[in-house]
């Protein structure tokens, strides 16, 4: 068998695994959606009137509130994904399903990799749910737009995640893991471009707006919005690649590197 | 089978050969200098009370833990260089349970199967064989958090054969089994060194599982205290195995 055909076969073993399991857990499902809509439904309604949106590229007109936040929800919806798959690699630690995983005879940076992508796959999967949910709710968007950030959503998904899994290298228990995710996810949420322009931030703090316009989180939202409407945010998809590949040999890195048996 | 055994006689392969292993936790060794080499097809008995260092030993060779000192081999790959190709010849049974318990026992086994690379066409007839051997066939379609302790360990068994693995290392593998099952399972594991030429490396600390004919290597404070056969070394000491342990735990 050549290795070609062998990998495909582990990345399908994998791939199902996550899949199934996914398929039973209907209340991710349903928080997945259900986080973004409240944030769309309600935190967008109230704010629509309050927080005005003058022309900003990409889009070419003025356009409400509710618009605005719809790319910034989808990069939330893939956060929250990938900070709960560091979350299922602290469980499957805890109930050894990794060291099966990590024992495999395959590359091990293989099996991360091909790992995140599974569960990137069925983040992707959970934007367009969050989409076809906005579309119903009166958001307009193309439906060529909607094939062409595909990619770029998997990408994001997979920087999500592996920043999750090294986060995870740091959570000894599962326990502690809540706490964890509340000061890394609201912070990365707040200090970005997914509820208002950095323009916005730039007139009350430079430095916040500078620290934003760093983080990973600004630029999955840039360049996902403007995909979305037809265009490429070339600087944002740059920073995205060069961020999420550091994270991915980061993460192989380290797993290569730390004892299983450890980690626990 | 001893060492000399073997060095008389070069042709017999070599399933398992451990050279000069150390490992340490800070400063707190657990193994010192073990060498070991066993054969293909050899049934041999890790005996060591708990903390003797059996896990950290079956870690190190299934590369869960990183290698400070000295070289592993199975089947000629050293699990340093050769990584991949070594794993390939190992079937594990871990002393925890690593099901996964929101799948089926048949998932279990296909997610498995994939994870060695077996193309789909084999998978089903190798999960018939493997489900026949430990009498789960039933058992396919259960989710694993429905299953007992002693069903749970039986799969656990039948997924490290589904690789047809030169060498099956089981780490406690028989705890949670009832006694009848115990011996069932056993008979069925040793026969198989017989007849598929599996070397078995299973680490136990309860001497009931052990057999006069067996290879018994009994690990003490990380290192090899004695290898021979059960009966051999009851004669050595002039007294039975559990003996021999509890003396050593005193």
């Amino acid at each position: 068998m050549t290795a070609h055909k062998r990998a495909v076969i582990v990345f399908c073993a994998i791939c199902r695994r996550e899949f199934l399991k996914f398929s039973q857990q209907y209340a991710r499902l349903l928080s997945a959606l259900v986080r973004p809509l409240v944030w769309l439904v309600i935190f967008a309604a109230g704010f629509r009137s309050i927080l005005g949106v003058s022309i900003v590229p990409p889009y070419q007109t003025y356009i409400t509130y509710d618009v605005y936040v719809v790319p910034g929800l989808c990069t939330m919806v893939l956060m929250f994904f990938g900070m709960q798959t560091s979350l299922s690699m602290v469980y499957d630690r805890e109930m050894g399903t990794m060291r099966l995983l990590m024992t495999a005879p395959f590359p091990r940076a293989l099996l991360l990799l091909f790992r995140l992508i599974s569960t990137g796959l069925i983040g992707v999967l959970q934007v367009y749910a969050f989409l076809l949910v906005a579309m119903l709710l009166g958001i307009e968007l193309e439906i060529l737009n909607l094939l062409f950030v595909a990619p770029l959503l998997l990408l994001v998904a997979i920087l999500f995640g592996a920043l999750g899994f090294l986060l995870s290298l740091t959570i000894r228990q599962l326990e502690n893991f809540a706490g964890v995710m509340n000061f890394v996810i609201f912070p990365s949420f707040f200090l970005s471009s997914a509820l208002y322009p950095l323009w916005r931030i730039q007139e009350s703090s430079p430095l916040l707006a500078e620290i934003s316009y760093w983080n990973p989180f600004t630029h999955a939202v840039e360049a996902i919005r403007y995909q979305l409407y037809g265009d490429f945010k070339t600087l944002s998809v740059i920073y995205l690649v060069v961020v999420t590949v550091a994270s991915l040999l980061t993460v192989m890195f380290a797993y290569a590197k730390r004892d299983v048996m450890k980690i626990r | 089978m001893s060492i000399n055994r073997i060095m008389e006689n070069p042709s017999v392969k070599t399933a398992l050969s451990i050279e000069n292993l150390n490992y340490s936790y800070g400063s707190k060794s657990i193994l010192k200098d073990i060498d070991l080499e066993i054969p293909s097809g050899e049934f041999v008995i890790v005996l060591g009370v708990n903390g003797a260092g059996k896990t950290t030993l079956f870690s190190l060779i299934s590369t869960l833990l990183l290698m400070q000192k000295g070289e592993v081999r199975i089947c000629g790959h050293s699990i340093l260089s050769e990584r991949t190709a070594a794993l390939k010849n190992i079937g594990l049974v871990f002393q925890h349970t690593t099901l996964d318990m929101d799948l089926t026992v048949g998932q279990n086994l296909t997610y498995f199967a994939g994870l060695q690379g077996l193309a789909a066409q084999d998978v089903i007839a190798r999960i018939n064989d493997v489900v026949n051997l430990v009498d789960s066939r039933d058992m396919l379609r259960e989710k694993v958090r429905r299953l007992s302790g002693g069903q749970r360990r039986r799969i656990e068994i039948a997924r490290a054969l589904i690789s047809q693995p030169r060498l099956l290392i089981m780490d406690e593998a028989t705890s949670n089994l009832d006694v009848k099952t115990k011996k069932v399972l056993s008979d069925r594991i040793r026969k198989l060194s017989k007849t598929a030429n599996t070397t078995i490396l299973w680490s136990t600390h309860r001497v009931e599982e052990i057999n006069d004919k067996d290879r018994v290597v009994i690990l003490h404070q990380g290192e090899i205290y004695d290898d021979d056969t059960s009966e051999g070394l009851r004669n050595k000491y002039g007294k039975p195995l559990e003996t021999i342990l509890m003396d050593l735990s005193r």
